[in-house]
């Protein structure tokens, strides 16, 4: 997995390339908790290069919302394939989290 | 198609021994959306076993056995722990569990498998899933 990040204006948007599963996961904690620290309260997770998510990926993104809330940020997620997409209504984690089709309805929305 | 595995209690080779298995049972021409449910139901019934039946313990080991007919696939997974009951499991989508970051992995195994089963205390679970070929061409 690759993660790549680009700042537009105050808002970090992190392009995820490859699997979220339970060796990649660590990674991409590590990167969330590099955005909290440098107290970046503005983040899009793209999805559009990732196939695949498991329960240890869904966990790394609670634990982001939950750092995010704690600092008074928030975060969105965009272009979800609808393989992973259906992870998120099976588990309805698309209650709590805010997806977005594209990644410009996330930016605008922020 | 009949697949046996021995496994060692190592979380990190569970991602790519899934992906090994898909990779066999994907020539059997089945579609894409099945091969994704049967990918991440075997690995969250393998990071299981592996970390809460065998807790980690790298001289416990993991049998795995798969079978493929034409209408359905059969996954077992057997670990060498003390089991656990699955009915007491809390449930995820629950309100008060939402936030909660763990404790959705048997959830998504009995969502995406279409029959699931514990035996022997819980130390192994048996996963059946119908399959839907993929057409000429597709």
């Amino acid at each position: 997995m690759n993660i790549n990040t680009e700042k537009k204006n105050e808002v970090i948007i992190c392009h995820i390339d490859g699997d979220i599963n339970i060796n990649t996961s660590p990674q991409l904690r590590k990167a969330f908790e590099e955005f909290v620290e440098k107290d970046m309260k503005k983040i899009i997770v793209d999805f559009s290069s990732v196939s695949y998510i498991d329960s240890s990926g869904l966990a790394t993104f609670i634990e982001l919302l939950q750092r995010l809330k704690k600092s008074g940020g928030s975060f969105r997620i965009c272009s979800m394939n609808q393989k992973v997409k259906n992870i998120f209504e099976v588990t309805k984690l698309h209650k709590i989290f805010e997806i977005f089709d594209t990644q410009s309805s996330a930016e605008n929305n922020f | 198609m009949v697949i046996s595995l021995t496994l060692p209690s190592e979380l990190k080779i569970v991602p790519e021994t899934t992906l090994g298995i898909i990779k066999k049972i994907k020539s059997k021409n089945i579609n894409d959306d099945t091969l994704f449910n049967l990918r991440l139901a075997l690995e969250e019934a393998l990071v299981n076993a592996i970390k809460h039946g065998n807790k980690q313990n790298k001289e416990r080991k993991v049998i795995v056995k798969i079978a493929v007919s034409l209408n359905k696939i059969t996954m077992e997974i057997k670990d060498e722990g003390q089991g656990f009951n699955h009915n007491k499991l809390s449930s995820p989508i629950e309100a008060k569990n939402l936030k909660k970051p763990y404790g959705r992995g048997v959830f998504l195994i009995k969502k995406l498998m279409d029959k699931v089963e514990f035996f022997d205390g819980g130390s192994r679970i048996k996963m059946v899933k119908s399959l839907t070929r993929r057409k000429e061409g597709q």
